[in-house]
């Protein structure tokens, strides 16, 4: 969590207590928060794998919930909001809750970012399928939860006082790489031999008397532990991790999904709760863990004196200090290359042999993510969201980006602390791989739209632009 | 549910089988409270005023698990809040007279202190101070207590699975500090910590927890010369949680923490022991959680066709590896030529008092059986327990033994354990300490490259293993 220190004196004194510091990133904002339940009834539709029987809930695992934090940028509002959903099938169906979302507090697009946690175990966002099983309850229940993250954010927004918001990394084994050579290709399964990224990112925000008011988790890891077994809504993992960190800190905690296109739980694919607690355990202590060494709130640490003892010991101490105040807030919109897509008459052609329920389904998905995002010449503008706040930089974008986009810009800016974001706004609902996935023949290469080289890109696009950033001096 | 009439159903990894890292043995375990007496000696600290204890914060445990070999020769690792054994004659001592009451050789024990500052010292050869005359009922105390655990342990050996994993944890930092033309200890903020946690989780074969086991390298320096409670330190508050939410004992090793402590530290505050307990306590939570069921592996189960090709493994019962060896390793080192005690009395001529005659006691009583510039020998203890290997010596070494160990040997999981057994109850600085000067490369008896020596002893030892 060192920051910066000053070095000592050349002196061949002891040097002066004044002289070395130990800051922990932070930042000093005005913060609200504030948490919804938002659980769909029962019977609502709940289609998230294609292997399963059934497509409705049938019960709940642990709530849905929507949590909003309010950040003021000068008298601007941004609010980082955080839904246990999956994930947006095209633009329609996010802006039918974006658009609302944005309309009803009357912001401007890019001062939100919604941020679905890609729950796979979630009700459907899809805003078109009322005439199947459950459909018929997505549209009120999509209207409740746009009420609820409207009301979240206005109460963020009203009952945001001074914090100070502390950052810090941390580990957690919760992640392993999740592409499995299987002969010539890759199919989607705990894979081994491949190293995870393992970096948590917490974020710790306080009142003025040191009471935390809410805690940030980003962490990269699919939450796909219940899959085609389950028919009860979770929220996965992320609902034990979220209940172990909120009783310890009494405070909502966000979750936000990182960059977790390879990666995943190596306990997955089941149906039974007990295994996405555990999993959502694995994270929630390595949470707290982080939490518990974090320097007490609005504090840095200096030398204070040596103390002569069995040995000749030095001895730090707190102090208040001032942490950063800087805010920022800008939007990318980065030139991608596409691959070489087929028209919608070679998509026919290529599934005329398949059940035509099933390639009508498949025809109307392969619209809908191209919608809004595809332009001519195989190019998309990917969006990306840009936000400073203190020493901590939130970068946020819609497509499902491999892990090597946030081990990258962490590991070019190591002093800052990064949180890194899938599916949070649109359009681009699309994975984000690495090269080597489309030698592989990898489901990601095949869903995306995106040529090879779009990550690295991006990375480059981002880091330029998060080097740009100013930075506080202590 | 593998897909079998997908077209893709004979798609297969290379490896279709996987576990952690195992063993099967026997094995049992138990644990005692020791807690002595509040009004004695306590606190190791030469800044302290005070040596009389006036509370207790949490209690101290200590902690037996015995194993069994199949001709029935019995083994034992005991984690102990101690700090240290005290003078090589008080360890010796102690470490006979459990031997003799469990019934077993010296060798056939690893007793292994927690190094916690703010506990009494079983040494009767201390300067005296106020509560010191609660001492030697205190070392009967952890004779009695240790033999009986022990004897518990043994009676209760059953069938084990044991699940061994790597873990991290955040809580030491680097405390070598340089200042001017000498070290002092406090915390280092520009050099990055060994974050290594090292956990093992003892279950029956019904799958029931009797035992955590956790390995980490911080000293247990919170509580200082202004704590006048007996306590773990940080350690108390760490196996408390663990505890709770295992229901067994854990088991707590001091790893090679030489120059690792916690970033806060040297206070008075019990808080902020339970503090940086918790930061471990919740580090090896995560690390036991992230394990698979007692006594699994994982099996590939087959492709999935949902809207992507998925890969199943499902969990099925395995067994781990039943090898195991212990033995003792005598590694080859030099005594460094040393000062004498008046030129060190001199040297520390201008410091307080009872700082300086801590230093004086601890000095003398440590150079006992050594001489200035003599080849001597440093006692390792290599036990391989299954797919585990716990390498414990006396000393205090710095991070770069298991650090390096590790290194070296990717596919195993390495316990390294400092303060275990005697004699030999020294520093092992690494080279560039002698050259800072650090505090540990002073006190230690041993010459530069003492722990490269015994590293690299140690690394041939294991690649035989």
């Amino acid at each position: 969590m060192s920051k910066r220190v000053i070095p000592k004196t050349s002196s061949t004194d002891l040097p002066p207590s004044e002289k070395l510091f130990h800051y922990p990133f932070s930042a000093s904002l005005k913060a609200g928060v504030a948490q919804r339940n938002i659980d769909p009834p029962i019977g609502i539709r709940a289609a998230s794998w294609g292997a399963a029987a059934s497509h409705v809930a049938t019960g709940l695992h642990r709530d849905i919930t929507t949590t909003a934090l309010a950040i003021l940028h000068g008298s601007t509002p941004l609010y980082l909001v955080t839904v246990d959903w999956g994930w947006w099938q095209g633009v329609k169906d996010d802006l039918n809750i974006r658009g609302k979302v944005i309309a009803g507090l009357g912001i401007k697009e890019d001062q939100l970012q919604l941020h679905l946690t890609h729950t796979h175990a979630g009700p459907n966002t899809a805003c078109d399928v009322a005439h199947l099983e459950g459909g018929e309850l997505l549209e009120p229940y999509h209207q409740f939860a746009v009420e609820a993250m409207i009301s979240a954010c206005k109460e963020a927004k009203d009952g945001a006082i001074v914090a100070t918001l502390t950052w810090a990394y941390g580990k957690c084994d919760l992640a392993v790489n999740r592409e499995l050579p299987c002969g010539e290709v890759d199919i989607v399964g705990f894979n081994p031999d491949v190293a995870a990224d393992d970096t948590l990112t917490v974020g710790r925000v306080s009142d003025a008397s040191g009471k935390i008011i809410a805690t940030i988790v980003n962490y990269a890891c699919h939450p796909t532990t219940l899959a085609w077994q389950n028919t009860d809504v979770s929220p996965d993992f992320i609902g034990a991790t979220r209940e172990l960190v909120e009783q310890k800190t009494g405070a909502p905690m966000l979750f936000l999904q990182g960059a977790s296109g390879d990666l995943a739980p190596r306990d997955g694919y089941v149906g039974d709760h007990e295994i996405a607690d555990k999993n959502g355990r694995i994270l929630g202590f390595a949470s707290l863990a982080v939490l518990e060494k974090m320097i007490p709130s609005g504090n840095a640490m200096r030398f204070k004196r040596r103390v002569e003892s069995g040995a000749l010991l030095g001895e730090w101490e707190d102090f208040k200090f001032d942490s950063s105040t800087f805010t920022n807030a800008i939007r990318l919109d980065i030139d991608v290359p596409l691959q070489d897509l087929p028209t919608f008459e070679e998509l026919e052609e290529r599934w005329k042999d398949i059940d035509a329920g099933a390639r009508e389904t498949r025809l109307a998905r392969a619209r809908k993510l191209r919608t809004g995002y595809v332009l001519e010449n195989q190019r998309a503008k990917h969006p990306v969201w840009i936000w400073a706040w203190g020493d901590a930089i939130i970068v946020g974008q819609p497509g499902e980006a491999y892990s090597y986009f946030q081990m990258e810009l962490r590991r070019r800016h190591p002093d800052r602390v990064i949180f890194v974001l899938n599916c949070t706004n649109g359009p681009g609902y699309v994975y984000i791989p690495t090269p080597d996935a489309y030698t592989r023949f990898r489901y990601q290469s095949w869903q995306t739209l995106l040529e090879v080289g779009a990550l690295e890109l991006i990375t480059d696009e981002v880091s330029t632009a998060i080097a740009r950033m100013p930075k506080f001096k202590n | 549910m593998a897909s079998t009439d997908s077209p893709n159903a004979s798609l297969a990894p290379s490896i279709t089988h996987w576990c952690e890292a195992m063993s099967s043995l026997r094995a049992g375990v138990a644990q005692r409270e020791f807690t002595p007496k509040v009004g004695i000696a306590s606190g190791v600290w030469g800044a302290a005023k005070k040596s009389r204890s006036e509370s207790i914060h949490i209690g101290l445990f200590l902690t037996a698990i015995a194993r069994e070999d199949s001709d029935a020769r019995r083994s034992y690792i005991i984690g102990i809040d101690l700090c240290v054994l005290g003078c090589a004659e008080c360890a010796d001592d102690m470490l006979n007279g459990i031997a003799k009451g469990v019934g077993v050789s010296r060798d056939q024990i690893l007793f292994s202190s927690s190094h916690t500052h703010a506990v009494p010292m079983p040494c009767i050869h201390r300067a005296k101070k106020d509560g010191s005359e609660l001492i030697p009922e205190f070392r009967e105390s952890i004779i009695k207590k240790t033999i009986d655990a022990c004897i518990e342990a043994g009676s209760k050996i059953t069938d084990v699975d044991i699940t061994w994993g790597y873990g991290h944890c955040d809580l030491a930092v680097n405390r070598d500090l340089p200042c001017g033309s000498a070290e002092v200890v406090a915390f280092n903020p520009e050099i990055i910590a060994d974050d290594t946690l090292t956990v093992g989780r003892v279950s029956t074969r019904d799958g029931k927890i009797i035992a955590t086991i956790a390995n980490y390298a911080c000293h247990p320096t919170t509580l200082a010369w202004d704590n006048m409670a007996i306590s773990p330190d940080y350690i108390g508050m760490a196996r408390k949680l663990v505890e709770a939410e295992t229901g067994a004992p854990m088991l707590f090793l001091q790893g090679a923490s030489g120059e690792l402590s916690p970033r806060n530290q040297y206070s008075g505050d019990t808080a902020l022991a339970d503090r940086n307990g918790a930061i471990l306590g919740h580090a090896i939570l995560s690390t036991l959680k992230a394990m698979q069921s007692p006594g699994c592996g994982l099996r590939w189960n087959g492709i999935v066709e949902s809207g992507a090709l998925l890969g199943e493994w499902n969990e099925e019962k395995v067994s781990g590896s039943s090898d195991a060896k212990e033995y003792r390793v005598d590694v080859p080192v030099r005594v460094k030529e040393w000062k004498n005690i008046e030129q060190l009395r001199e040297e520390w001529a201008g410091i307080d008092a009872d700082a300086l005659e801590e230093r004086i006691n601890r000095a003398t009583r440590l150079r006992i059986g050594y001489e200035s510039g003599a080849e001597v020998t440093h006692p390792v203890w290599i036990w391989q327990w299954g797919e585990a290997i716990f390498v414990a010596q006396p000393g205090e070494a710095y991070s770069f033994i298991q650090t390096e160990l590790r290194k070296r040997n990717p596919g195993r999981i390495i316990f390294v354990v400092n303060l275990t057994n005697a004699p030999g109850l020294f520093y092992l600085p690494i080279r560039s300490a002698y050259n800072a000067p650090a505090y540990q490369a002073w006190q230690t008896l041993l010459a530069p490259g003492c722990i490269e020596a015994v590293t690299d002893f140690v690394d041939k030892e294991l690649k035989k293993i």
